[in-house]
């Protein structure tokens, strides 16, 4: 059974006629579910956890970055599979998981493709995709070594879709902690020679800033404060993909 | 065996940690993947694949691998399964106990090198 969550952005009218052709898809490829417009006195929270209660086996969010980390920690704890109809800008986390945007979504969902993602957590905050980190922070990778950016306006990640190039998947159990150097110094590019970032696998790592506390950011959105331990969760969120990800 | 690439950087394709020039790591790090060494690292470092230690790199550290070219510098033990090279503009202050090894000229080796399956030949004195 599938229900579809539609952003309370896409009220907006140059949205309408995507949205219209997204019903009429969904239709036609008899995956037609419950579907929710939030609005401005609806939340797309409280939408998915009744969704949930009502025992759907796939939850399909319509929207962009912003709209599945306000429904991720609805569905962590539950069995539901998340399906996502990318509309809109910001789509960072649909781009990774080979999803296209608007009606061809649809085509996806009805293939069903479905991959077991790792994800972060940040203290009691999951993500999905990074947590970005200002440079002066310390990371202590599982009380076996320490992380310390030397380059004061650098910046520091921790990605579950790690960069081209890099070894890890999001699904490999591990985090990618990635440490770029700010302007003036060369960044990290692969294969290129001497180039000043870093890239270390870790499963946990606890972040601590000598200053005092400073913000983690989660997916673009939510933050959390130092200390934080940081630690992936295995195999913790279904999700249907393309094939066309970038894992 | 996928060894880096003499003069670009590392295939770093599939490079597992890369502690870049503005990174200082500090501690007992373990990898099981390849590992390129441009910044700072002081303790121990061990990875059961290769190790490469960059030009401008400074490795205060015992470490051990199962392949090591060294373009930078290492203050400590180097153990290694397979090959140490030593390039040109790298240095090694410690010993090095290795399967084989190869030192480019103009490179600095300041230790002991043992090499695993070869015994050990005591020089005599001249009479």
């Amino acid at each position: 059974m599938y229900a579809y969550l539609f952003d309370s952005f896409l009220q907006e009218r140059k949205y309408q006629h995507d949205i219209g052709q997204i019903e009429n898809r969904l239709s036609t490829l008899g995956i037609q579910g419950k579907i929710e417009k939030m609005t401005i006195l609806k939340n797309i929270q409280e939408a998915a956890r009744q969704a949930i209660k009502r025992g759907v086996a796939t939850l399909v969010v319509v929207g962009n970055d912003e709209t599945i980390t306000k429904v991720l920690p609805q569905i962590i704890d539950s069995d539901v599979t998340l399906g996502l109809i990318p509309l809109g800008p910001q789509q960072t986390i649909a781009r990774a998981l080979g999803i296209p945007d608007g009606v061809v979504a649809c085509d996806v969902l009805s293939r069903r493709i479905l991959r077991r993602l790792d994800l972060g957590r940040a203290n009691a905050v999951y993500f999905l995709f990074n947590l970005v980190a200002p440079a002066d922070v310390t990371v202590d990778c599982g009380g076996q070594y320490r992380v310390t950016s030397l380059d004061p306006a650098g910046s520091l990640m921790t990605a579950n879709f790690p960069p081209a190039g890099t070894a890890g998947q999001p699904d490999d159990g591990r985090l990618e902690l990635i440490v770029t150097p700010g302007r003036g110094a060369r960044g990290w590019l692969p294969g290129r020679r001497s180039s000043g970032g870093s890239v270390f696998s870790i499963t946990k790592a606890k972040f601590t800033s000598p200053a005092g506390p400073v913000n983690l950011t989660l997916d673009g959105q939510v933050t959390v404060k130092t200390p934080a331990t940081v630690e992936v969760v295995r195999r913790k969120l279904e999700v249907i993909v393309g094939k066309d990800r970038a894992f | 065996m996928a060894m880096f690439q003499r003069d670009s950087g590392a295939d770093v394709k599939d490079v597992e940690t890369i502690i870049g020039a503005t990174v200082k790591v500090e501690g007992n790090f373990v990898g099981t993947g390849d590992v390129v060494i441009e910044g700072h690292v002081a303790g121990t470092l061990k990875t059961s694949k290769n190790l490469r230690v960059g030009e401008q790199a400074v490795v205060k550290a015992d470490v051990e691998a199962a392949n090591v070219v060294v373009a930078g510098e290492i203050r400590g033990q180097v153990s290694c399964s397979g090959r140490v090279e030593i390039l040109a503009t790298g240095k090694i202050f410690g010993n090095v106990d290795t399967q084989t090894i190869a030192v480019a000229h103009g490179a600095i080796l300041h230790g002991k090198v043992s090499m695993a399956g070869h015994e050990t030949v005591e020089a005599k004195p001249g009479k």
